[in-house]
């Protein structure tokens, strides 16, 4: 199920938040156990046995590692837990890319017939940071199994993050304060996250499928404007999905971290990496990057951290080589704005860093956009060295779509920090924006039929 | 601000629960030309294929309270926002829709396995591909467009077929102004279809008839329409020729009319299954008034030919009209075993690259 679909919106939640808010508060993680499972059992019923699994196995581990004295044997424990719950998300995820890339080496064996339970990669780092957690002496075991599971499964965050710590929450599982203004704050921040979605994102997305339909012909400015609705197509389905994991946080009790910051105002890929995706990157330098020595090793030692950090990142957003590119790109550009570029950097007008920064985020997103090295290439050479510049098919698209351009890059910006709207203005704006989005969603379930099927 | 918004969001989405599960639920939605989801039959085996949810989030989507005036809501919404293409479908000029033609896939598969086909035949092969109304009504269409142009593949098709090419393309244009095709519909009117049947008897040595028009409907919204749900959109008009001829038709061998219409569609959405009764396997159009009993024709068809076929029935005696998306037997016997001394195949140029009939004829 996803958020922004009718049945999760009036018929999953409503039922969902009467019970929820019903029930006195010992049954309260029950209950969200029980619906986040329907949740999740909705797409993949066969698949609520991996989340059971993978409560099962960080909870025993938990446990042992507080009954364990011996630090060497905890650690021992520790890393089992790890492997074994690494070696789940690799069998699931990257088994078919192993395959294919022994193939390449001259081996002959044949893909597996395995779907990707969806999120894997998000509660599975999500339960690992339990145990890691744990050993570390920084959260104290859970003995409470039910309230174990709610943290592994609860269904706000479980599909498409923020990545939730233990501590982000275990307070709040044993009680949490649910009153009105805080479900207030909640429904406005999942509204303006089913905003994003619907009425940005999925539209941009649409933007750029028809403008990619056919590259052979587009001219460099189609093919700038394909990226540059890809780059805010992303920020609007990812951002608007944490918001609407926050917002519907806030409306069960719960404080989530942020997940993004604005990512699109920075002036170096630095500071764009400390506000985009802010939970995995926070996830892999408190798990990979200091365990690894960070930067209080030689410099060839960070170097190699840094860049297993990244080839890291890369291979968790997907098995495919331009993932792993796109990662070490960010790495690579990240060493250099380390050692020497920042500097440069600060001495120059923001605008010109600005500038910088969003174009190297853009060309990262080509990378991260077309796994086909081929297409890759081809939309590359045609956004830089095209005899095509303007044809009538990108003034068709930008006149048909410049509104969703326009209010993608306005809202990109944090706009409402320094402008105060009338409140009156911003209800009935947002009440339409309710009902436009319900219209966009039911026609997005209209379905046609030329010829009577019978 | 943020309770009021709070209450009013969450008494909306209370209200349509309610509404959901409450209101009486439709079999068949007109507009979109198909059953409605029906509620899903519990079983694990559809449990655990996915069967099951899936038929439940359409059966929510489907019943969804006032569906029909959210989509019009959308597509107001954005043809005010200055999207004037939506769901494959421009928005021209004097209130015509033009539905799109993408670039095919097909052509070469195609043209073969007419050629194909047409090597085992003895009589004469014709084949008429038509342009649409986004061709031909270009005058219509923004100047900003992605269409890709029909003449390419009507060009392809006329350089490599074996066989007769009646090309349609010029009388069409040249008589543009005159309502060839329905504004909110994807099929051409009796008019398109007369300025062809012009020049198909050029082609095939006939003396077209200077028929007279009648109207039969002048409240017709089409299947453009329905994807759009724009009611400030103007009505289409349906005309017939008339014809004092008498013929006997058979639609599927299990229905006998004296008529080429059926009317009672005429009070139903889907007018345009008013010529030859919507989609039939296989038609067979005798006409009373002719004398000459070796002369027959056999069409091989799309949706097309529904308002063409009236036009030259009173030219032969036997007119055998064969869909092969829905007839599955061999065409070539049924050609041979009625002596059939003429072959033409009328498609338009839109919808023939995903034709499922067309590929696998025999």
């Amino acid at each position: 199920m996803v958020f922004s679909s009718l049945i999760f919106l009036f018929v999953f939640l409503p039922i969902f938040l009467l019970v929820y808010y019903i029930v006195p508060f010992k049954f309260k993680n029950f209950i969200l156990l029980i619906f986040s499972l329907l949740f999740y059992g909705f797409g993949e019923p066969i698949y609520i046995l991996i989340l059971l699994f993978y409560s099962l196995l960080n909870f025993i581990c938990g446990l042992l590692l507080e009954k364990i004295n011996n630090d060497k044997k905890r650690k021992i424990c520790m890393v089992v837990c790890i492997f074994i719950n690494l070696s789940v998300l690799a069998f699931f995820k990257y088994t078919n890319f192993l395959i294919d890339n022994l193939n390449l080496l001259g081996l002959n064996i044949s893909e597996i017939a395995i779907a990707l339970p969806l999120g894997i990669s998000f509660f599975t780092f999500q339960s690992m940071s339990y145990t890691i957690d744990v050993y570390r002496k920084k959260v104290k075991t859970s003995h409470n199994f039910l309230n174990f599971i709610t943290y592994v499964s609860m269904f706000p965050q479980l599909v498409a993050g923020p990545i939730v710590r233990y501590e982000d929450v275990e307070v709040e599982l044993k009680i949490r304060k649910i009153n009105f203004q805080k479900f207030y704050n909640g429904v406005f921040r999942f509204l303006n996250g089913l905003f994003k979605k619907v009425l940005l994102a999925n539209n941009l997305g649409y933007l750029f499928s028809i403008i990619t339909g056919d590259i052979s012909n587009i001219s460099a400015l189609s093919a700038w404007l394909g990226i540059i609705s890809f780059s805010l197509q992303i920020y609007f389905d990812f951002s608007g999905y944490s918001d609407m994991a926050i917002g519907l946080g806030q409306m069960l009790g719960f404080n989530y971290p942020e997940n993004f910051d604005y990512p699109y105002i920075v002036t170096s890929i630095t500071e764009f990496w400390r506000k985009w995706h802010m939970t995995l990157s926070n996830w892999f330098k408190d798990y990979v990057y200091i365990p690894l020595g960070g930067n209080r090793c030689s410099k060839l030692c960070n170097l190699r951290n840094i860049l297993i950090v990244w080839m890291l990142t890369g291979l968790w957003h997907g098995a495919s080589w331009n993932f792993i590119l796109w990662g070490l790109y960010f790495g690579i550009i990240l060493i250099l704005e380390k050692n020497f570029l920042k500097k440069l950097l600060d001495k120059l007008p923001k605008v010109i860093t600005h500038i910088y920064a969003l174009f190297l985020i853009i060309i990262g997103w080509l990378i991260f956009a077309f796994e086909d090295m081929n297409v890759l290439k081809e939309y590359f050479i045609k956004m830089f060295f095209n005899t095509s510049v303007l044809d009538k098919e990108f003034i068709f698209y930008f006149k048909n779509y410049f509104i969703f351009i326009i209010c993608g890059i306005i809202f990109s910006i944090p706009v409402f920090r320094k402008i105060k709207l009338n409140k009156f203005f911003v209800i009935v704006v947002y009440i339409l924006l309710f009902i436009i989005t319900i219209a966009s969603l039911v026609s997005d379930t209209y379905n046609p039929f030329l010829y009577f099927r019978f | 601000m943020k309770k009021f918004i709070s209450i009013v969001v969450s008494f909306i989405i209370l209200i349509f629960l309610l509404l959901f599960i409450f209101l009486p639920k439709k079999e068949f939605s007109y507009n979109e030309n198909r059953y409605l989801e029906k509620f899903p039959k519990f079983s694990l085996n559809g449990l655990f294929n996915g069967k099951y949810t899936s038929s439940l989030s359409d059966y929510v989507s489907d019943h969804f309270p006032f569906r029909e005036y959210f989509l019009s809501i959308k597509s107001n919404t954005f043809k005010y926002l200055g999207i004037r293409y939506q769901s494959d479908i421009y928005y021209g000029e004097d209130g015509y829709l033009l539905q799109e033609y993408k670039k095919p896939t097909n052509n070469k598969k195609i043209v073969n396995r007419i050629n194909n086909f047409s090597t085992n035949i003895n009589g004469n092969v014709h084949v008429m591909l038509v342009p649409t109304s986004i061709y031909i009504n270009n005058d219509k269409l923004s100047k900003y467009n992605k269409n890709y142009n029909e003449e390419i593949t009507i060009k392809y098709f006329k350089d490599n077929l074996s066989v007769n090419f009646i090309d349609t393309s010029s009388k069409l244009k040249q008589n543009k102004n005159k309502y060839l095709y329905y504004k909110t519909d994807h099929h051409w009117t009796t008019y398109g279809a007369y300025y062809a049947y012009l020049e198909f008897c050029d082609s095939m040595n006939l003396t077209p008839i200077n028929y007279k028009f009648e109207m039969v409907d002048d409240k017709f919204y089409g299947t453009l329409y329905s994807k759009i749900l724009d009611n400030s959109l103007d009505y289409d008009k349906i005309f017939k020729v008339v014809d004092n001829n008498n013929y006997v038709v058979n639609y599927d061998d299990n229905i006998e009319k004296n008529s080429l219409y059926n009317d009672t569609y005429l009070s139903k959405k889907d007018k345009y299954s008013y010529f030859l009764d919507n989609n039939h396997a296989l038609i067979t159009i005798e006409n009373i008034n002719s004398n000459n009993n070796n002369n027959s024709i056999l069409v091989i068809k799309d949706s097309y030919a529904n308002s063409f076929i009236p036009l030259i029935s009173s030219h032969y005696k036997y007119i055998y009209v064969i869909d092969p998306r829905y007839y599955h037997d061999s065409i070539i016997n049924y050609i041979n075993e009625n002596n059939v001394s003429d072959v033409l195949f009328l498609y338009n140029v839109l919808t023939i690259d995903d034709d499922l009939g067309i590929l696998s004829i025999k």
